[in-house]
């Protein structure tokens, strides 16, 4: 048996049994965030003072910079021409398995290329990356794990939408699933990923081309806006254990924003205070909005994060949020660019398809008269134990 | 139609029939009661020739969100009909075979195997597999189950009159017609919907004509 349902059904009885003090809690929270928000809206200048000097003690600090507009804008979709191409790319890897037969890692990148109001068929473009032999190997000696793998995905996708770029039709959107801002990296300020430095050579390379990036969050559980409003509560210099304390704790900004914000709407641009600011500098300096991009009554809102040249321009920026609207439209009450899920859907490698590989690699092998390689015990075991239903 | 149209690959096949995959955009997509041809032997000049039965188009998680979904855009139905993999399948009922030029309303010595192509039958390839008193293939359609046979009868007789017309054979329809009446005599519910269905077609009156001519 999987999982001791016992010992679970008591614990689920007592959660059932504390969420509704709890949910009570909780729009407690937000009714007072919300207060905070009005009384914080207009006052920019003085907000950032707060960030900055809550940055000097919190180096890992992760916030909302409010910049020109109000905390508590909304700016409608504004009617124009939708770019000539969308160009959405997503990734899936396979990660090198020390106890598969053979070992190998594989990055595939989807690109979907989309032109809007043209009457054409859009383009499914795949890239397909073999991590083998001393690519295998981080350069202290140790076997890649998920996340370099990851960094790998995050560079190719940048890599080949620079690529592609060249041969769009302009205005060209450029969408990509997750933040621009990379989770873990840099983990260190001091000895950046050499990878890191090209990833962000490639969001350079798009913002001197004027691209429009963008890095799409879909349900975002974000508290940035919010942090900012904690560091309001706080007094004129708080000490460090003031900083540390989490009052607004559970409220995202979505939920915060989400009455704000009719469908269509975004919220005010907001800079990202954050440790990888460092790094992400100039023209690429990480910024971000909210936008609704639900139908109905409910409000479904996502995190776009954007470069700052594109928050400097207006009306690219609105071409970026028509955009968005027109590719969550596509889809209907489940809200989502078209474009991105179909990236994925190109990308996307199956379990299936990783078995596959490793007969190909494992006959390529015996065709050099390299003997068959064994699973380890351990996986062999496992797999005659019960039928495995997903990548591990 | 002169011309030899692929109109997909085979993906599933038995004795008596099987099933081709095409993508959905294909312009020229055949008609329910056409004829089809299969070479499985290019050497012995073995063909299997079909008689497509059901045309039937699959879905998925996202088109089916699509359906829902206001304003789909051209676009989009283009990258599904064109990019994704979601194949027209359409069923095929063998009806006989073509050894070395003779033509045989027997079904064929084996089936198709995956991924071998399928034609649509060019005029002459109908006129030469239907020529009389050549309807033996019309038992293979009447034994099977679960298919519209009069509807398949009707439009298969509708494609191929004009045919046997042009080469200077009017009387195939109502040739036809008789063979069927003859065939289903034993069968009243099948003989009602297949003569519903001719009727429907505008064929029902040849039918008629030879049966009160005294031809049957």
């Amino acid at each position: 048996m999987p999982v001791n349902y016992q010992q679970i059904k008591e614990q689920v009885r007592k959660l059932g049994e504390l969420t509704p003090a709890y949910k009570q809690e909780m729009e407690t929270r937000l009714a007072f965030a919300a207060q905070r928000l009005q009384a914080a809206a207009g006052r920019n200048e003085e907000l950032r003072a707060k960030v900055e000097a809550a940055a000097q003690k919190v180096s890992h600090l992760r916030c909302a910079i409010p910049l020109a507009e109000s905390l508590d804008t909304a700016i409608p979709m504004q009617p124009g021409e939708l770019p000539g191409t969308i160009l959405a790319a997503d990734g899936s890897q396979i990660i090198p398995d020390p106890h598969a037969a053979v070992l190998f890692g594989v990055v595939n990148i989807g690109i979907f290329s989309f032109h809007p109001h043209q009457g054409s068929t859009p383009q499914e473009i795949t890239h397909t990356d073999l991590i083998y032999l001393d690519r295998l190997y981080n350069p202290s000696g140790g076997l890649i794990n998920e996340e370099m793998i990851s960094m790998l995905r995050d560079l190719e996708e940048r890599r080949l939408l620079v690529q592609h770029v060249a041969e769009a039709a302009c205005p060209v959107v450029t969408l990509t699933d997750g933040p621009l801002e990379l989770f873990r990296e840099p983990a260190s300020a001091a000895l950046p990923d050499p990878r890191f430095i090209e990833y962000l050579d490639a969001l350079k390379e798009l913002a001197s081309r004027r691209v429009v990036t963008a890095g799409y969050v879909d349900r975002p559980r974000a508290d940035l806006l919010v942090r900012l409003l904690e560091l309001d509560m706080f007094g004129e210099s708080p000490g460090m254990d003031e900083l540390r304390m989490r009052p607004l704790q559970g409220i995202t900004d979505a939920a915060l924003l989400g009455p704000l914000l009719p469908p269509g709407h975004r919220s005010a641009i907001f800079g990202l205070q954050s440790f990888s600011g460092k790094f992400f500098q100039d023209e690429i300096a990480l910024h971000f909005f909210y936008l609704n991009a639900g139908t109905g009554r409910e409000p479904w809102l996502a995190r776009v994060e954007i470069p700052a040249w594109l928050a400097q321009d207006e009306d690219t920026l609105a071409l970026l949020q028509r955009t968005l609207i027109a590719e969550c439209q596509q889809l209907g009450q489940s809200a989502y660019p078209y474009s991105l899920l179909r990236a994925h859907e190109i990308a996307l490698v199956t379990l299936q398809d990783k078995e596959y590989l490793e007969n190909m690699v494992g006959l390529e092998l015996l065709k050099q008269g390299i003997a068959p390689q064994v699973k380890s015990h351990k996986q062999s075991l496992k797999d005659m134990a019960g039928t495995r239903t997903r990548l591990k | 139609m002169n011309q030899t149209l692929q109109i997909g690959r085979l993906l599933r096949a038995s004795t008596t029939s099987c099933v081709v995959g095409c993508k959905v955009t294909q312009r020229e997509a055949p008609a329910l009661g056409s004829l089809v041809r299969i070479p499985i032997d290019s050497q012995t000049g073995i063909s299997i020739y079909g008689m497509i039965s059901d045309i039937h188009v699959d879905d998925d998680g996202l088109v089916r969100q699509l359906v829902t979904a206001e304003g789909v855009s051209d676009e989009v139905i283009l990258d599904n009909r064109n990019n994704r993999n979601v194949p027209l399948e359409i069923s095929v009922i063998f009806c006989g075979h073509e050894t070395g030029g003779k033509v045989s309303h027997l079904l064929p010595p084996r089936p198709p195997l995956t991924l071998d192509q399928i034609f649509l039958c060019t005029e002459e390839e109908v006129f030469a597999f239907t020529l009389p008193p050549r309807f033996g293939y019309f038992r293979h359609l009447l034994r099977a189950n679960d298919i519209p046979v009069g509807e398949i009868l009707a439009s298969h007789l509708q494609q191929t009159a004009p045919i046997h017309q042009q080469k200077g054979n009017p009387g195939w329809g109502r040739e036809a017609g008789r063979e069927l009446i003859t065939a289903l005599r034993d069968d009243y519910p099948v003989l009602i919907d297949v003569l519903r269905a001719l009727a429907d077609a505008g064929l029902l009156s040849d039918v008629i004509a030879a049966r009160s001519g005294g031809e049957l």
